[in-house]
């Protein structure tokens, strides 16, 4: 008391400050994860989980499932001993409010990772595939793509391992992952401010200037060295990560051995995303002459002619051949190592890709089916036969139908539901799935300018809203008579597309209201 | 006396503040360009936490950048121009930062007519120029030398509230890591 008495006004403006500044660093304290929990061993057998995901991998251009190319023959071998979902759909069009969706079993209108470097509202650090896995799996997760990195790093009080992407990189050029694993996602976008690309300009004024020269290879090097092989390019995430896709299949093989069992894997690959690098062998599989029907040019067009999407659509077709081949020897592996008896194996995507209407990539603001119809496929432990299901489904549902097989508490904040195959009860034809498309709004705001699509049935209705020229705008097709969305059928007066449309807009209407709209 | 006239601490603080200046301007202009998509992605205290770490670079920046800017002002311009040394300093940095800039918005500005190799070249030709023109006026004018000595004052006014920005990031930085890891 006496020392608190005799404390000068200098000692007592030092102390002030540093408790204004403690106090204001606590938000920030709080948000940050903590060591991951204890596993429970409750005495149940429980499968291993790996979940492999291909990004930007289209349903569409998958040739089990009809497309005129030879694109997927792998793929095809092991649906053959798997559930295969034939209408399932992605909750975004690219990757963060996609791949928020998958690992929290909720649409981007309720985590909030909206946008290109977005991450989640802040309860479902706790409300995630990991952390529902994680009491009585070990946990790990890889991913090319930084933007995934940084939904991990969120999650990351409940993996166990993540595994860094230089670890399996020929040349990482950010240094976030390395001076700040701990704060992956805010150090990744400071860095992405100060080295900028493209047209925007750095951050750092003198530095940016030198930065290249303390890569170990220039990107003259890397052609020099890889050129014979990758002909096109060496594959890369667009933000300077260099890799081989063989050197991740043969990482995923040892890391599967590895893994203290059970384990819940999380495999997060960038091809075939964008750019299409496909190896040697592949390169030119597809100069076949082969073209498809241009569609209806309705919304958003780039200024992409129907040559230069030819074009595209060999390349990300030849791309997919190899990733697609890839595949096959991991599967091959798998299987001889007879990890295929005891794990479940998840193939699917966060997202499609839109090549057609003159339209190239997924970021875009049109929900055509090429960029929001994935694949999935799981194949039980041991299943020797396949099963094939038609109704639609959800990247949402991937959550609870995990908990589900695990024997987690099926979660109360979860919109999806358990997948038909998995689940005790029969498959819901007429059960509706979203797809939200609202980068152009703030993070924690009603949603007032977007696009959002609704699949119910054999139906689909697109809803524009808030952009100029489109402020509520419609498209309806009927998916079963025509697949390719080529018919809009917004204008002629379908019995259903009323009911669709104020269905959808009751849902909006709902979760604008609880951000005070 | 030699010691005094060249390393006088408060010149040398000062010298520092005048590189940290071109440094921070840029570094905050940048931030203001993503605010947009910075608000639209982030809440208020990841907003906080990424514009702590592009501070922190600024300053670390501006560290880097001081070693050879001092080294110049002080070991070389000091005996061709007689001028104090902060006038040397902001002779050079000034007009390499407007010609760093240029440079940089050659992508953003999307100028067409020439290609970035000689739009590059033009504008760290024009810096030189300008810092030899700069070292010239220097050498023949004491009103240039006070000029420059009092626009540094007012500079060093608004760097010192940059480095008190860079403190408060640094903190963040650190608490962000500490407790996470």
């Amino acid at each position: 008391m006496n020392q608190i008495n005799n404390l000068n006004r200098r000692e007592f403006l030092k102390l002030l400050s540093l408790l204004t500044i403690t106090t204001a660093g606590m938000p920030l304290f709080e948000i940050l994860p903590d060591q991951p929990a204890q596993k429970v061993d409750d005495g149940k057998q429980r499968p291993n989980i790996l979940l492999l995901l291909f990004d930007t991998l289209s349903a569409a251009h998958l040739s089990f499932f009809g497309y005129p190319r030879e694109t997927t023959p792998h793929l095809a071998r092991f649906a053959e001993r798997a559930v295969v979902y034939h209408r399932h759909y992605s909750a975004g069009n690219y990757t963060v409010p996609a791949t928020a969706s998958l690992l929290t079993g909720t649409y981007p209108w309720s985590h909030r990772g909206l946008h290109f470097y977005g991450t989640t509202r802040e309860e479902y650090l706790s409300r995630n595939l990991f952390s529902g896995l994680g009491r009585y799996y070990h946990t790990s997760a890889f991913t090319h793509n930084a933007f995934v990195m940084g939904l991990l790093d969120q999650f990351s009080q409940h993996v166990d391992q993540i595994i860094p992407a230089k670890d399996l990189a020929i040349l990482s050029q950010p240094a976030a992952e390395d001076l700040f694993p701990a704060d992956f996602s805010m150090s990744f976008w400071g860095e992405r401010i100060i080295r900028a690309s493209g047209s925007d300009w750095p951050g750092s004024l003198f530095l940016s200037f030198i930065g290249k020269d303390f890569d170990p290879f220039t990107p003259e090097e890397l052609r020099e060295r890889y050129g014979q092989l990758y002909p096109r390019g060496l594959p890369n995430n667009t933000l300077g990560l260099f890799f081989l896709l063989e050197d991740a299949i043969d990482w995923i093989i040892r890391h599967v051995m590895e893994q203290p069992r059970p384990f819940f894997s999380y495999i997060h690959l960038f091809p075939p995303h964008e750019p299409y690098m496909t190896r040697r062998d592949y390169v030119d599989i597809f100069n076949d002459g082969w073209e498809p029907q241009p569609k209806p040019v309705l919304a958003f067009p780039q200024d992409k002619t129907q040559e230069d999407l030819n074009e595209s659509r060999r390349h990300y077709d030849e791309y997919l051949a190899f990733v697609d081949a890839e595949f096959g020897r991991l599967y091959d592996s798998l299987e001889a190592a007879g990890v295929l008896d005891n794990t479940i194996l998840i193939i699917t995507s966060d997202h499609g890709q839109l090549i057609e209407r003159r339209i190239h990539g997924h970021v875009t603001s049109t929900l055509y089916d090429p960029l929001i119809h994935i694949p999935l496929m799981i194949s039980k432990p041991g299943q020797k036969e396949r099963q094939d299901i038609h109704e639609p489904t959800s990247i949402v549902d991937l959550l609870p139908t995990l908990f589900h097989i695990a024997g987690v508490e099926s979660p109360d904040w979860s919109e999806g539901t358990v997948l038909p195959g998995f689940g005790p009860s029969q498959a819901d034809a007429q059960r509706s799935v979203y797809v939200v498309e609202a980068k152009n709004n703030p993070k924690l705001a009603p949603l007032e300018k977007g696009t959002f699509s609704m699949i119910k049935g054999r139906y689909k209705l697109i809803r524009y809203f808030g952009y100029p020229g489109k402020e509520d705008d419609y498209e309806f097709y009927d998916l079963e008579n025509d697949p390719e969305e080529r018919e809009n059928l917004a204008s002629q007066r379908s019995r259903q597309m009323p009911e669709l449309k104020d269905e959808l807009i009751t849902r909006l209407n709902e979760i604008n209201r609880e951000y005070g709209a | 006396m030699l010691q005094t006239r060249l390393f006088s601490k408060a010149d040398v603080f000062k010298l520092f503040l005048v590189s940290a200046f071109p440094v921070h301007v840029w570094a905050i202009l940048t931030l203001f360009k993503w605010s947009s998509s910075l608000t639209l992605s982030l809440s208020v205290l990841e907003i906080v936490s990424v514009t702590a770490y592009v501070l922190v670079f600024a300053l670390l920046e501006s560290l880097v950048i001081f070693i050879p800017l001092s080294l110049l002002a002080y070991l070389f311009f000091s005996g061709v121009t007689g001028a104090h040394p902060i006038s040397n300093g902001a002779a050079i940095i000034l007009p390499v930062s407007i010609s760093a800039a240029a440079i940089h918005l050659y992508r953003f500005l999307e100028i067409k007519a020439v290609d970035f190799p000689q739009w590059a070249s033009l504008w760290a030709a024009g810096a030189l120029a300008a810092v030899a023109f700069f070292i010239y006026w220097l050498r023949n004018n004491d009103k240039v030398d006070r000029a420059l000595r009092s626009l540094v004052d007012r500079l060093a006014v608004l760097s010192l509230i940059y480095l008190l920005l860079d403190l408060i990031s640094g903190f963040v930085v650190l608490l962000r890591n500490l407790a996470a890891s």
